[in-house]
């Protein structure tokens, strides 16, 4: 869990990375010249920009000056922190991120398929035959439901998979 | 009155017949289907199913469309309440307290409260319509981009003081949802912002993507943190019909919440989820129990969830009278009624009273069966609990990709919502929650239309938000709900006695690591 001074760090870096991002990004917007400000557009993303900043700014001077404007930033996390693990989170989001970039090659429901197949494999706590099967069976099943629902049913068009046509 | 009932009951006879109520039970049954599978919206469902009723009369093709605009809107609160990823926009709300009913073991008794509220506030709303529509639409018609500026202003600063946490933090959340809208192309000067020659980017970024990356993805994160394998929610579905005398007692508060969506829900483009987080805010702040809200209370399902259902009949009023949606929804069904040779406005009660008939009695049947619906299948709904976690994640992601994929059969928005899920996830550990930056991004494209316009008409002049009465009104209340309660807290701090010292020192030495 975080504590108060290293979140409130956290929380002030964050503020101000994406409010200086927005002004470096839309450095180069036009402003039309005889014309109010708030007709350009970069009117709007640095004004939020500003707003950023300064809450930025309010969150950490609050915390400084030992004035909490709120409660602790973990207080309400839906779960406890408590035997934290990220191997799952990272396994995770890399099975994600191939399965995506594996739609072009063999299609979405192929590669969704083999994401659920892979990341239940990877959340069972046992990789017996049996419960390996078991999982599979799961996953083709859900993945035929998912088809009939959406392609069938709602009538989405899946994207072509190169290695099959 | 008498009038006004009899124009109720006029269509009654175009339901007497076994086609328009199966047509209104299959509607509602797809309706909630749309609204619990996340990924799958009423938008959506409504838009697939309209072609449909190109073969049906255009009375029968209302009460279908109705069915699943209706039925969305409840479903939506299941997934909600039984897993915390809302399915519809307008279910935000109910997760708040939905959610910890369920993981305190009472999903039953919470889908039961969320069925019964959503009921009473639907019926509630269309008696609202009926009596009150006239002044309402009138209202509504009148308000120009400033008061649309303070009443998108209010959509974030109740989020961001109902957000658990600091408010600032929440305001922060809101700030990020507003920026995330702002990628594309402007809508006024035309020029592309963000999007770093992306053509994906060009039109900006769709909703359900990020939507589903910062609830649904954001939440299988957290799942994942937990090394032992724990159930989504540990939930046993007990009793689903709350007391006749607790219900009885709510109804006060239920009367209060459908009021709020009733109304918000007629405000174009305002729509269901800022009915919700306003009569949940509303009734969050003026509670006897405003700190147990968060924590999983009845009061707060049914507060969100009979604005939730209201703001349904309320955006049938100025689609009915004035011809404008109130929501996307509803522009769905105007472009129904337009299939058909109906012009929606002031003129469809001369001509087709029959029509505007009977979408009242299909919003009120559509609620009696969606009430028999949510209570008798609550037990069944709650068997995604039982689902073992390393099934239930990857199923919910399987979900969430491929409806994700379906919104305009995109891969690219498969990356947002993947990025979008990380985000979250990041942004939770610094304490600022998903709900305020959807509904920044939600308010974004009406905040900063309305917020420019009204600068551009004033040639830059910002003293016109505060010379207009309703402005001046909505901004003051804005004011009220983002600086007094953190005021409050402050001077509480303050008045700490010595005594109190050590408990203090004591919560805070519990905050800091071991």
């Amino acid at each position: 869990m975080l504590s108060v001074k290293r979140d409130s760090w956290l929380t002030f870096l964050v503020s101000q990375l994406i409010g200086v991002s927005v002004f470096i990004a839309s450095a180069d917007y036009p402003i039309v010249k005889g014309q109010p400000f708030s007709s350009s557009p970069a009117f709007y993303p640095r004004f939020l920009a500003g707003c950023m900043i300064f809450l930025g700014l309010l969150h950490f001077s609050g915390n400084l000056l030992q004035g909490r404007l709120g409660a602790p930033a973990q207080e309400n996390r839906s779960l406890p922190a408590a035997n934290v693990t990220y191997r799952f989170i990272v396994g995770f989001l890399f099975l994600s991120v191939l399965s995506v970039m594996a739609v072009k090659f063999i299609g979405l429901i192929l590669s969704v398929f083999l994401l659920t197949f892979f990341s239940v494999l990877l959340f069972r706590a046992s990789l017996k035959w049996r419960d390996a099967a078991l999982s599979l069976f799961y996953c083709i099943a859900l993945t035929a439901f998912i088809y009939v629902i959406f392609v069938v049913f709602v009538g989405v068009q899946m994207p072509r998979a190169s290695l099959f046509t | 009155m008498s009038n006004a009932l009899d124009f109720i009951f006029a269509g009654l006879p175009k339901f007497m017949g076994a086609y328009p109520l199966l047509l209104l039970v299959a509607g509602n049954l797809i309706g909630i289907v749309f609204g619990i599978i996340p990924g799958l919206t009423a938008t959506m469902g409504l838009a697939v199913f309209l072609p449909l009723t190109f073969g049906m009369t255009d009375i029968n093709a209302m009460i279908f469309l109705i069915g699943i605009y209706v039925g969305a809107c409840y479903g939506g609160s299941i997934p909600a309440i039984l897993v915390n990823i809302p399915g519809t926009p307008s279910a935000i709300a109910t997760g708040f307290d939905g959610y910890r009913m369920a993981v305190k073991g009472e999903a039953g008794t919470a889908i039961g409260y969320a069925t019964l509220s959503s009921g009473l506030g639907g019926l509630l709303a269309v008696g609202i319509l009926v009596f009150a529509a006239p002044a309402l639409a009138n209202f509504a018609l009148t308000l120009s981009s400033q008061e649309y500026t303070g009443i998108a202003l209010l959509g974030i600063s109740i989020v961001s003081y109902i957000s658990f946490g600091s408010t600032i933090k929440g305001l922060m959340g809101g700030a990020i949802g507003l920026l995330l809208a702002t990628i594309g192309t402007d809508v006024i000067s035309g020029f592309p912002r963000f999007v770093w020659g992306s053509g994906d980017l060009q039109g900006g970024l769709e909703m359900i993507p990020v939507m589903v990356g910062f609830f649904g993805l954001t939440e299988v994160l957290i799942k994942l943190e937990q090394t032992d394998e724990v159930r989504i929610v540990l939930a046993k579905v007990g009793r689903v019909l709350p007391s006749f005398g607790k219900i009885t007692r709510m109804l006060p508060m239920i009367t209060l919440s459908s009021s709020i969506g009733a109304f918000i829900g007629a405000v174009p483009a305002a729509g269901g989820a800022i009915a919700s987080m306003a009569a949940y805010g509303i009734q969050k702040r003026f509670s006897k129990k405003s700190r147990e809200y968060g924590t999983g209370i009845s009061e707060g399902v049914v507060a969100a969830e009979s604005a939730n259902n209201a703001a349904v009949g309320g955006a049938f009023v100025p689609m009915l009278a004035l011809g404008v949606p109130g929501d996307p929804q509803t522009a769905i069904l105007i472009g129904a009624l337009m299939i058909f040779g109906l012009a929606p406005g002031p003129m469809l009660f001369a001509t087709r009273p029959d029509l505007v008939s009977t979408i009242y009695l299909g919003n009120i049947f559509s609620v009696v069966v969606f009430m028999i619906v949510g209570l008798a299948g609550a037990r069944y709904f709650a068997h995604l609990l039982k689902v073992p976690r390393h099934y239930l994640l990857p199923a919910i992601m399987m979900f969430c990709i491929i409806g994700t994929f379906a919104v305009r059969n995109n891969v690219f928005d498969i990356w947002v919502l993947l990025a979008c899920g990380v985000a979250g996830y990041l942004l939770q550990t610094i304490g600022i929650q998903p709900a305020p930056i959807i509904l920044g991004f939600v308010l974004g494209p009406i905040l900063e239309d309305n917020f420019r316009r009204s600068l551009i008409v004033s040639n830059g002049d910002w003293t016109t938000f505060i010379t207009r009465p309703i402005s001046l009104v909505l901004l003051l209340i804005n004011l009220f709900i983002i600086v007094v309660p953190p005021l409050i807290e402050w001077l509480r701090e303050k008045r700490f006695t010595a005594a109190d010292r050590p408990e203090r020192q004591e919560a805070q030495a519990w905050e800091e690591p071991s």
